[in-house]
């Protein structure tokens, strides 16, 4: 099945299977001291998933909390400036933390206190996640430990400190190339030595079912409020969605609840200098099948299935893995992956802060890249959101204002 | 014919001793040293040699395995180069070969064809520790057609119930990982290690090989009357990480020592 097109019925999309798979991909291919605590977090997610107890004390958070929910902005001077469609903003920005990675963490929060585990172990690029998962910990009093690769320390660094406020853990982790997939692994180590007391809260649609699922789950909220806010203004289904795919969290939550609609899809990947192998993190649109970090995705490897070291300005996308469900997507054909390059990103960056007085994060800016290159391929009529899936006051690197 | 493994797991006897298994990089601290490696324990006695396959990211693996696989991956080391490791050793040697390695690159090599290499150059068994048994299907079916064992893992935490599976799916041997984490550790063998041997060993009525954190003469005699084989691997990887003759040199000293007092 894999390589071409399938026909799926969207109407009854109801994936991943009670195993984790999504057709071929997903699953769980983990060391065997990881099975008993996969098992525990499944049942512990489904029981919680359908209680209403739970579902309301995460409502009441993602309001009251996290500031839910998010607008969704007419982009006016832009739409105009790109001549075509009608570009909305959802401005997951605006949200507490400032990037919608708090959705899933105040979920998986929530989750590790009904299981009770105390102690909490993190990986993050950007550092958006940690900053985010810092921030629950500090909430509701749990110990944070969150893995961090030494580059992205560096390039990061307002972040690092941010988390070390909140009282998290920064460890820097100097192996392999010192990115968010050696930042994994570390944290999956961790979790190996300490799997009896301690929660892995991994922050994209990413690892051994039931992350994708679950973290799909906790991120839909954005797809469903931007449906429901589309439809009040424009009376509408919106006739495209973009967003930034990095292991694809953001624009999972954005996509999900459209899938069974017209609207077309867009995932967009970093580019990184060029599309040769070890510059670039276009996981999907330029890997290929390939089994990381505990499920079976789309990867980006050597001939011999080494993995690749991935390359991106932006950290949140620096990874050479993805979400299984965006793999099955990809496969369908239901979604489009393309990426953009740094410059491109960087124009964005540029572009978005100058016309709407908006400063996006440098990954949400690789989205914004792609709606520059497509709006006028569409009606005046026509709308499309936006995933804006963070801010980008953390983005003032050497590197980022090297390339401004 | 038949397959190495089957031959030891019914010819050995606890009686008799404990089984040793030495673990080395392939491809480390170079190709031609690590082969050499692999003769030493040949020649001095092991009952079972593990070959290490190098991945970018062994994720249950400890440092000083992890910056064996990274020299080795620098050296240029693939699947081709191990195989014709096998084929060398096969030459003079009718020792149990098991290739110890990820998911990925058996993936990525084509199941089929890597168990039918691996049948081609002389491999008795496989260990992949992230092929969790529910994944497994495929990598069994094929491993059964050329004749191959698959070893798999249990941990401290796995219940009885998946022991019972993971015993199913085994031919001879299960392998009981000892304690929580990564390979290479120093670590307190825990106290009710003595349950959960005798609790697999119960359930699975499989020949158990214990690894993980064995780095000394005196771990291993500990382990020794609760299971039928010892795996050591950080501490004899850490003693190649020079490429010359002392090393080697040292390598056999040490791993002499572990041998002869493993033997009743």
């Amino acid at each position: 099945m894999r390589w071409k097109e399938q026909i799926v019925d969207f109407k009854n999309y109801n994936l991943p299977d009670e195993s984790g798979h999504f057709g071929d991909y997903g699953g769980s291919f983990v060391p065997e001291t990881l099975v008993p605590a996969l098992n525990e977090l499944e049942s512990a997610f489904r029981t919680a998933w359908v209680d209403e107890d739970f579902q309301s004390e995460f409502d009441h958070l993602l309001k009251n909390y996290s500031g839910r929910p998010t607008p969704l902005y007419f982009a006016d001077k832009l739409s105009s400036m790109l001549g075509g469609a009608k570009i909305y903003l959802k401005r997951e920005d605006l949200g507490h933390t400032g990037s919608h990675k708090i959705n899933n963490t105040i979920g998986q929060a929530l989750l590790a206190m009904r299981m009770g585990k105390k102690r909490i172990i993190a990986e993050t690029g950007a550092g958006q996640h940690g900053l985010a998962v810092a921030t629950v910990a500090a909430k509701f009093g749990l110990n944070a430990v969150v893995y961090m690769g030494r580059e992205d320390t560096l390039r990061q660094s307002l972040n690092v400190r941010k988390m070390e406020l909140l009282g998290a853990e920064v460890i820097p982790v100097d192996s392999g190339s010192k990115t968010l997939k050696d930042a994994i692994n570390e944290a999956i180590r961790d979790w190996v030595t300490n799997v009896e007391d301690s929660f892995y809260m991994i922050g994209s649609v990413v690892g051994p079912h039931p992350y994708p699922l679950m973290v799909r789950n906790f991120q839909r909220i954005i797809g469903l409020e931007a449906k429901k806010q589309f439809e009040e203004i424009e009376s509408a289904i919106p006739a495209a969605l973009v967003a930034c795919v990095g292991g694809g969290s953001n624009s999972i939550g954005l996509f999900h609840p459209f899938l069974s609609t017209d609207t077309e899809m867009y995932g967009v990947e970093g580019g990184g200098k060029n599309l040769e192998l070890g510059n670039h993190s276009a996981t999907l649109s330029e890997g290929s099948p390939g089994i990381l970090h505990g499920s079976l995705s789309y990867i980006l490897q050597d001939s011999n299935g080494q993995i690749s070291p991935a390359d991106s300005v932006a950290p949140g996308l620096d990874y050479p893995g993805s979400g299984p469900e965006h793999s099955y997507l990809k496969d369908c054909g239901r979604i489009q992956y393309s990426s953009v390059s740094d410059a491109e990103a960087l124009a964005a960056f540029k572009h978005l802060s100058r016309t709407e007085g908006i400063i996006p994060a440098i990954e949400s800016s690789h989205a914004i890249a792609k709606v520059m290159q497509i709006a006028a391929d569409y009606k005046k009529s026509d709308g499309i959101i936006v995933c804006l899936s963070g801010r980008g006051d953390k983005d003032f690197s050497k590197e980022v204002s090297d390339g401004e | 014919m038949e397959n190495r493994l089957t031959a030891l797991s019914q010819n050995s006897d606890m009686a008799d001793g404990t089984l040793l298994v030495p673990y080395m990089v392939a491809g480390y601290p170079t190709l031609e040293r690590s082969l050499e490696a692999f003769e030493l324990f040949a020649e001095e006695g092991a009952d079972l040699i593990e070959i290490g396959i190098p991945f970018s990211d062994p994720l249950a693996d400890g440092v000083v395995i992890q910056e064996a696989s990274n020299r080795s991956l620098n050296n240029g080391t693939d699947l081709d180069d191990i195989f014709s490791l096998v084929k060398s050793l096969r030459k003079v040697h009718e020792v149990p070969l098991v290739l110890m390695g990820y998911t990925n690159p058996v993936y990525k090599r084509g199941i089929s064809k890597f168990f039918s290499e691996c049948a081609e150059a002389g491999v008795d068994g496989v260990i992949i520790p992230d092929l969790a048994p529910q994944e497994s299907e495929e990598y069994l079916k094929s491993a059964r057609e050329n004749n191959i064992s698959v070893i798999f893992l249990v941990a401290p935490n796995t219940t009885d119930e998946r022991i019972k599976l993971i015993a199913e799916l085994s031919t001879e041997f299960i392998y009981c990982v000892s304690v929580f984490g990564v390979t290479g550790q120093q670590i307190n063998l825990p106290e009710d290690l003595k349950e959960y041997l005798e609790r697999v060993k119960r359930l699975s009525r499989r020949k158990i090989l214990v690894g993980f954190g064995i780095n000394s003469k005196e771990s291993a005699l500990k382990l020794a009357p609760y299971s039928d084989g010892i795996v050591i691997g950080s501490a004899f990887v850490k003693l190649l990480s020079s490429d010359d003759d002392n090393s080697i040199n040292e390598l056999r000293s040490f791993f002499r020592d572990i041998r002869q007092s493993l033997r009743k």
